[in-house]
């Protein structure tokens, strides 16, 4: 499948920006995983000193090594559940409206999407030591739709971003007008 | 007294394995229903395919040489009550 299909873009449609959280929030995620990933080697050299016999046991030394195992194994999955939550929260935004998916987990998701010329106020707002230095922050998009208000968080470069959907939104105004 | 094989944990261990490989899948079936991919998405993938087979083949080599028909002692009355027996 790909953007279009997924859009169901029209003919006169064309995808503009697809927006995502800034990488340096998934740098965070990152090295709490790694964190994780080291705890058997931790715990295996706190045993080594505490019972230094306790591997050469015939039972433990097989369950120890398939607990750990399970253990990476559902950090490695989760890793990358969140990594699946991270890369699919994106809003798709087009010459004719946007499309806001957020991905809640592995399980749950959900997509609005609103008229460009619905929209009514744009906020940006950059907060934050790392959002200052990295340049993200959030955005806020009030439109006259079914969904009244949309939040796009950590995005990269708010300003840029109110800036475009504005302007994108005034010429939408101006060809819906002009239809009239 | 409750003693079990040790291959019964290798099972219980398969199904962990079953339940985070559902998980793995519905993560790569969402990158493909979502049309997300991408480069990005690739690499990471890879990345977390490679660490699975590495943990998957390092558990396997490390297991080698285990008889798995050890009988395991889970559970003994004596634990908690003393040597029955001795009365």
């Amino acid at each position: 499948m790909n953007i279009d299909s997924f859009i169901h873009k029209k003919q006169y449609e064309k995808v503009v920006r697809i927006v995502r959280r800034h990488p340096f929030t998934f740098f965070k995620i990152i090295i709490f995983f790694i964190l994780l990933l080291a705890v058997p080697i931790a715990l295996n050299w706190l045993g080594q000193q505490i019972f230094p016999n306790l591997m050469n046991d015939i039972i433990f030394y097989p369950l120890s090594i398939l607990a750990a195992s399970a253990y990476l194994l559902s950090v490695v999955v989760f890793f990358y559940s969140f990594f699946i939550d991270f890369y699919l929260d994106e809003l798709i935004i087009t010459n004719d409206r946007m499309v806001d998916m957020e991905q809640n987990g592995l399980l749950a998701r959900t997509v609005a999407e609103a008229d460009l010329y619905l929209i009514q106020d744009v906020t940006s707002e950059i907060k934050g030591l790392f959002g200052s230095i990295f340049k993200y922050g959030k955005v806020s998009i009030q439109t006259a739709g079914a969904v009244p208000k949309f939040v796009i968080e950590d995005v990269s470069d708010p300003h840029g971003l109110r800036q475009l959907l504005l302007d994108l939104a005034s010429e939408d105004k101006k060809f819906h007008a002009g239809q009239k | 007294m409750v003693i079990i094989p040790l291959y019964i944990f290798l099972f219980i261990f398969f199904g962990a394995l079953l339940i985070l490989s559902i998980f793995g899948f519905i993560g790569i079936s969402h990158l493909f229903t979502t049309a997300n991919l991408s480069f990005t998405s690739f690499i990471v993938t890879f990345i977390v395919f490679a660490l699975a087979c590495f943990t998957l083949y390092g558990t396997w080599s490390l297991l080698q040489t285990t008889d798995w028909q050890l009988p395991v002692k889970i559970f003994d009355a004596s634990w908690f009550g003393g040597n029955n027996q001795s009365f």
